[in-house]
C-alpha cells in the first residue's frame, strides 16, 4: 500500500507541472510559448519508441549472451564478456550517444544502437548472476534425480533466474528512458527535444516540459516491470540485484 | 544388489580419491559408508549414479554394469538424498516430492497419490504441506521433504550423503530414529555417507570404514566394535573408553529390537 501513495505521489509530482506548463499558452499568451500538447504526446511516443525497440534489442541480445557464458564449454567468456560490458556501462552516455554520429550518420537508427548498447550490460550481468548465483546443490540435486541437462535448464535453471534477469531489464529500462533524452543529438527524436530546446533557450519551464513527463515515464515502466519481476518470484526468493 | 569391483577414482589434478575399492551390499541392506572427510567417501557413492565417472575397475547394479546403461535412467531409479538437501525453492512441497515420477511419466493422479503417502510416511500432514514452499519449512522439515523427494518414484536403492548432517542433535537423532523404521517398512538397499561413528552404528547393517580412498574394514557394527582391524579403526570407534560404551548400548539396544 506505501508502495502505491509514493507511486501516485511521484507521478502527480511530474505530471502536474507538465500540464500546467503546456496549457500555459492560453493563461500568458505572447510572454511564455511552451511545446504545444501536439509536440509533447509525439516526443513521449516516440521517446517510448526508442526506448521499447532499443530494450527489445538489447534484451534479444542481453539475456541468450549471458546466459551462454554460463554453459560449460563458454565459460572462459564470461570474463571478456561482462568485462567489455562494464566498460560500456562506464563511457559516459553522452559519449557513446555522441559517438554514434560520426560512426553510423544522424538519425533514428544511431539512437537505438547507442541506447541497446548502453543498456545490455545490466542485462547481461544479471542473466549471468541469475544462473551462477544458483545453489549448486540444488543443481546437484537435479542431475542425481535424472534430469537431463535440457530439463534442469528449462525447468530449474530459468526459472530460478528469472526474477534476477527481470531485475536487470528493470534497471536497464530505467537507465534507457534517461538516457534516451539525449538521442536527439544524434538525430533521434524524443522528450529529449523539449529538454534541450530548453536547455539552449535558457527556459527553466521548457527544461521541466521535458524532463518531468520522462520522469514520469521512467517511473511508471520501473514499477511496471517490478510488478511482473514480484509476480515471478511468488515462492520468495531473495533477490540479490546487480545494479549497474 | 550393488557390487563394487576394484573401483578406482583419479581425478583430473592426479588426486587419488578412491582405490581399489570392492564391497558388495545386499539387497535390502543398509551399508553406512564412514570415514574422515576427505576419505573419499561421497565420491565412492557418487560413482554409483555416475555423477562422478569411474577411472578403473565396475560397479554392478542387479549384476549390470552401470556405465552400461543411460545415466539418466539409472538415476531416476536411484532415490537421491543429499546434505544441502537441494529442494527445488519455485516449487512446492508436493511438487518436489513428484519430481521423479514427473520424469517418468506417471499421471497425475498417481503421482498426488504417491506424493501426500510419502509425505504421511515421514512424518509430516499432507493437507498442511504440499502446497507450501521449501522457504517456508524449518531445517528438520526440509531434511524429511528431502527424503521423500528421494523415495518419490518408489526407487529399490537409495543413495544418501549425510542426509541429517545440517540439522540439530536433537532433530538429529529424532529423524534417525524415524528413518529406521521407515526402513523397516520399505527395505531399501541403502549406501548412506556419514562422518559420524554413532549415526553409522546406529544406522547400518554393515559399515564400511574408510581411510584416504581405501576401504579399511568392511563389517556389521557389531564386528567393527569388538573386531578393530588395526590401530586406525580403533582410533577411529574411539580410544576413549566412555565412547566405546556409548556404541555398545547403541548396539545393544539394535540387537534387542
Amino acid at each position: 500500500m506505501r508502495h502505491y501513495i509514493v507511486l501516485v505521489l511521484l507521478l502527480t509530482l511530474c505530471i502536474v507541472p507538465t500540464v500546467l506548463i503546456t496549457n500555459m499558452e492560453w493563461i500568458k499568451e505572447g510572454v511564455y510559448k511552451p511545446f504545444s500538447w501536439d509536440d509533447l504526446l509525439n516526443c513521449a511516443r516516440a521517446h517510448l519508441e526508442m526506448v521499447l525497440i532499443a530494450e527489445g534489442i538489447a534484451i534479444a541480445i542481453g539475456v541468450p549472451l549471458g546466459i551462454l557464458v554460463t554453459r560449460p564449454g563458454f565459460r572462459k567468456l564470461a570474463t571478456p564478456v561482462i568485462g567489455s560490458a562494464n566498460i560500456g556501462q562506464s563511457i559516459p552516455s553522452l559519449a557513446v550517444i555522441a559517438i554514434m554520429a560520426p560512426l553510423l550518420g544522424f538519425g533514428f537508427q544511431s539512437a537505438i544502437v547507442a541506447l541497446t548498447i548502453y543498456g545490455l550490460l545490466p542485462i547481461i550481468r544479471n542473466s549471468y548472476a541469475g544462473i551462477t548465483n544458483i545453489d549448486p546443490a540444488i543443481v546437484e540435486a537435479a542431475r542425481g534425480m535424472g534430469m537431463t541437462r535440457g530439463q534442469i535448464a528449462r525447468k530449474i535453471e530459468l526459472p530460478l533466474a528469472l526474477p534476477i534477469i527481470m531485475a536487470g531489464i528493470r534497471i536497464s529500462t530505467v537507465i534507457t528512458v534517461g538516457t534516451a533524452e539525449l538521442a536527439v543529438l544524434v538525430g533521434g527524436a524524443g522528450l529529449g527535444r523539449i529538454t534541450l530546446t530548453g536547455v539552449f533557450s535558457q527556459q527553466v519551464l521548457t527544461i521541466l516540459q521535458g524532463a518531468a513527463p520522462t520522469a514520469a515515464l521512467a517511473i511508471t515502466l520501473g514499477f511496471i516491470l517490478e510488478r511482473i519481476e514480484n509476480r515471478m518470484n511468488v515462492w520468495g526468493l531473495k533477490v540479490k540485484a546487480q545494479t549497474a | 544388489m550393488i557390487r563394487l569391483d576394484n573401483v578406482t577414482k583419479v581425478y583430473p589434478d592426479g588426486k587419488e580419491a578412491v582405490k581399489e575399492v570392492s564391497l558388495e551390499v545386499g539387497k535390502g541392506e543398509f551399508c553406512v559408508l564412514l570415514g574422515p572427510s576427505g576419505c573419499g567417501k561421497t565420491t565412492t557413492m557418487k560413482m554409483i549414479n555416475c555423477l562422478i565417472p569411474i577411472t578403473a575397475g565396475k560397479i554392478y547394479i542387479d549384476g549390470v554394469d552401470n556405465t552400461k546403461m543411460d545415466e539418466n535412467e539409472l538415476r531416476r531409479n536411484i532415490g537421491y538424498a543429499i546434505q544441502q538437501i537441494g529442494l527445488f525453492p519455485h516449487m512446492t512441497v508436493g511438487q518436489n516430492i513428484e519430481t521423479v515420477p514427473v520424469l517418468k511419466g506417471w499421471p497425475k493422479a498417481k503421482r498426488s497419490k504417491r506424493a501426500e503417502e510419502l509425505l504421511e510416511l515421514v512424518g509430516m500432514d499432507a493437507a498442511e504441506f504440499m502446497d507450501k514452499y521449501p522457504n517456508e519449512l524449518s531445517g528438520g522439515q526440509c531434511q524429511r521433504v528431502g527424503v521423500a523427494r528421494a523415495l518419490g518414484a518408489d526407487p529399490p536403492i537409495l543413495l544418501m550423503d549425510e542426509p541429517f548432517g545440517a540439522i540439530d542433535p536433537i532433530t538429529r537423532a529424532r529423524l534417525q530414529d524415524e528413518f529406521l523404521k521407515i526402513q523397516q517398512e520399505i527395505k531399501k538397499t541403502i549406501i548412506f555417507v556419514t562422518h559420524d561413528i554413532y549415526e553409522a552404528i546406529k544406522m547400518g547393517d554393515k559399515i564400511a570404514l574408510m581411510k584416504e580412498g581405501q576401504l579399511v574394514q568392511y563389517e556389521t557394527p557389531i564386528n567393527l566394535l569388538h573386531r578393530p582391524k588395526n590401530e586406525f579403526v580403533e582410533n577411529f570407534i574411539g580410544a576413549d573408553q566412555a565412547i566405546k560404551k556409548a556404541l555398545e548400548e547403541v548396539v545393544q539396544r539394535r540387537q534387542s529390537e
